[in-house]
């Protein structure tokens, strides 16, 4: 008898620890369950533009044409909030997947290029892969029901065929979510076409670049040559006294005093079709913001260092002419394909 | 039987003394490794970013928010002869722990190194380096000559009419810094020393010429006078320990 108890308490030891470790296995990061057996997926090849750095794609998360589809059908439908809200409710097309109205207070960041960002949200609250910043969206910005997604046959069945799942999760929901955005990349502006030799700019476009990427107007140091952002977060002396809270920026994620008014740089793709600019939306041309890098930028302690340059302690002081022009360089960063391409559009389906 | 016994024990004593001989002569590794850690400091002061509470030769009161550079072009030295050289490109941002290595140098004692700050004119090419962020946000505009920043220094210092930026980069084929040190250090066969390079940032602005962000001017991207003022004093920014 006590032979046999203490087998089974070594049994239960052994099974305690095989059980330990396959937990502990499993424990860091829910994989992507394969699709279903005798399904066949389509990989699907993305093609970023020249000189974009590296994309990071998750392995677990590699792309496939009939995942990309499942998350387009997702994006446009309000089926991911409870107030009948999509992703598209936020991003137009026609707008470079952004609005021309505010919301909440504050203009919708673009969906453009979002393969490229480790930073989200104007203040940077956000940081992580697309993965993670979409199991945001679904889980907590608009709180997916569940128990709806499940009632829905279709997700189901597409659930069930494309990722295995015979219960779909906020995971997975967020992950086809990601497959759809990182497929949205935006490489087909005038500007792209000139530096891949196809296209000339006109004489002003031309001078615009200029003034954009030199000394005289320093827009390169934040807004990069092709991807048009660094990713990171700065004060342009927008503010010399926070008032609201959202002025602080991403103060407001790390309490450092030094990241007050910081914000990430915005992507500059389809940026004239804006109407609203900053993080409050307080410019409503491109005119007002380039007369605000002119001569109005505040000098704040945490002031990027950038912006307060010998000779320009006063501005850029550009003409009008030099303005136009840079207008002009902004216009070639226009990308009609994107804004136009049916594979990012609602699905008629 | 008994002589056949010690015949026996004969031979494996000598098969085992012959393989013990030939254990003998063969030798150790004849290569090492080095790991290098980069750690910074401003006139002796740990480097503390964001903080206007350094002094530099000048007597410009001045805090550092960003050093981003590139390193490359290594190569160790004895009795100076060059016996080890990499021609790997390392980028460095110091707000980063950063430490990098090279294996395989020859088990010997070194007395100094030399390296670059930049790129060389071959290196020194718009897109040519594998296109991360941190190169891409590195590279320097087409118009203004292309390439890479080899350098940017950024930070904020106190002027008479208050705080004011200054932007020390530097960029463009002939001003890579040359830079080096000397160090006695013996790398041993088989095993890993691990080096310290130390940069003090004080020295950008002092040694040979003194900057003085005052007169000299507060923005070096473009103006070739000022990129070679900071790349001729970057010869000494390193010390090893």
């Amino acid at each position: 008898m006590r032979i046999h108890r203490k087998i089974i308490l070594c049994s239960v030891g052994i099974v305690g620890l095989i059980m330990t470790a396959i937990s502990c296995k499993k424990e860091p990061a829910p994989s992507t369950p394969p699709p279903d057996p005798g399904y066949k997926l389509t990989p699907y090849n993305i093609v970023a533009p020249a000189h974009f750095p590296q994309m990071h794609i998750p392995e677990d998360n590699k792309p496939y044409v009939e995942r990309i589809e499942l998350g387009r059908m997702l994006y446009y439908d309000n089926i991911l909030s409870n107030d009948g809200r999509a992703c598209a409710s936020c991003h137009f097309q026609s707008y470079g997947f952004t609005v021309p109205n505010m919301v909440n207070d504050m203009p919708v960041l673009p969906h453009v290029n979002l393969a490229w960002h480790g930073k989200f949200m104007w203040d940077g609250s956000k940081t992580g892969t697309l993965e993670d910043v979409m199991l945001f969206e679904t889980k907590e910005f608009f709180a997916t029901d569940l128990e709806k997604m499940n009632a829905s046959e279709k997700y189901r069945d597409l659930f069930k065929k494309y990722y295995g799942v015979d219960y779909i999760t906020h995971h997975d929901i967020a992950y086809a979510l990601a497959q759809f955005t990182r497929s949205m990349i935006s490489k087909d502006t005038k500007y792209d076409r000139y530096m891949s030799g196809k296209e000339q700019l006109t004489y002003n476009e031309e001078m615009g670049m200029r003034i954009f990427f030199s000394e005289k107007g320093d827009c390169f140091h934040c807004h990069t040559a092709m991807i048009t952002t660094d990713g990171e977060m700065h004060n342009t002396g927008l503010d010399s006294i926070y008032t609201k809270e959202m002025d602080k920026g991403y103060f407001n994620v790390t309490g450092d005093p030094k990241d007050l008014g910081r914000f990430r740089t915005p992507n500059l793709r389809n940026v004239a079709l804006r109407k609203n600019f900053m993080h409050d939306g307080r410019f409503k041309t491109l005119e007002e913001v380039i007369d605000f890098y002119d001569h109005s930028v505040k000098r704040v302690s945490n002031v990027d260092p950038i912006m307060t340059k010998e000779g320009k302690e006063n501005g850029l002081r550009l003409t009008i002419v030099e303005k136009q022009q840079l207008v002009a360089f902004l216009n070639t960063l226009t990308d009609q394909t994107y804004i136009t391409d049916t594979s990012f559009s609602k699905p008629t389906y | 039987m008994k002589n056949k016994i010690v015949l026996l024990a004969l031979a494996a004593f000598a098969i085992t003394s012959c393989r013990k001989e030939k254990e003998n002569i063969i030798p150790g590794p004849t290569n090492g490794d080095v790991t290098v850690s980069v750690v910074y400091n401003v006139g002796g002061k740990q480097l503390l970013f964001d903080s206007i509470m350094y002094t530099n030769a000048a007597g410009n009161k001045f805090s550092v928010t960003k050093v981003h550079y590139y390193l490359s072009r290594f190569r160790f030295y004895s009795g100076g002869q060059v016996k080890y050289s990499s021609d790997t490109i390392i980028y460095v941002d110091a707000q980063k722990n950063m430490q990098f290595g090279f294996t395989g140098l020859p088990a010997s004692t070194y007395d100094s190194v030399s390296f670059h700050i930049g790129l060389d004119e071959a290196q020194n090419i718009s897109n040519s380096l594998p296109a991360t962020i941190e190169n891409v946000n590195m590279g320097w505009p087409d118009m203004m000559g292309g390439g890479y920043h080899f350098l940017k220094l950024e930070g904020h210092w106190e002027d008479t009419s208050g705080t004011l930026g200054y932007a020390m980069h530097i960029g463009n084929n002939g001003f890579m810094v040359r830079a080096g040190a000397k160090k006695s250090f013996t790398v041993t066969g088989g095993k890993t020393l691990n080096l310290k390079m130390n940069m003090d940032i004080n020295e950008w602005f002092a040694n040979p010429h003194t900057y003085n962000l005052a007169t000299d001017g507060v923005y070096s991207m473009g103006n070739a006078l000022l990129m070679k003022k900071l790349s001729e004093n970057g010869g000494d920014v390193f010390t090893i320990e």
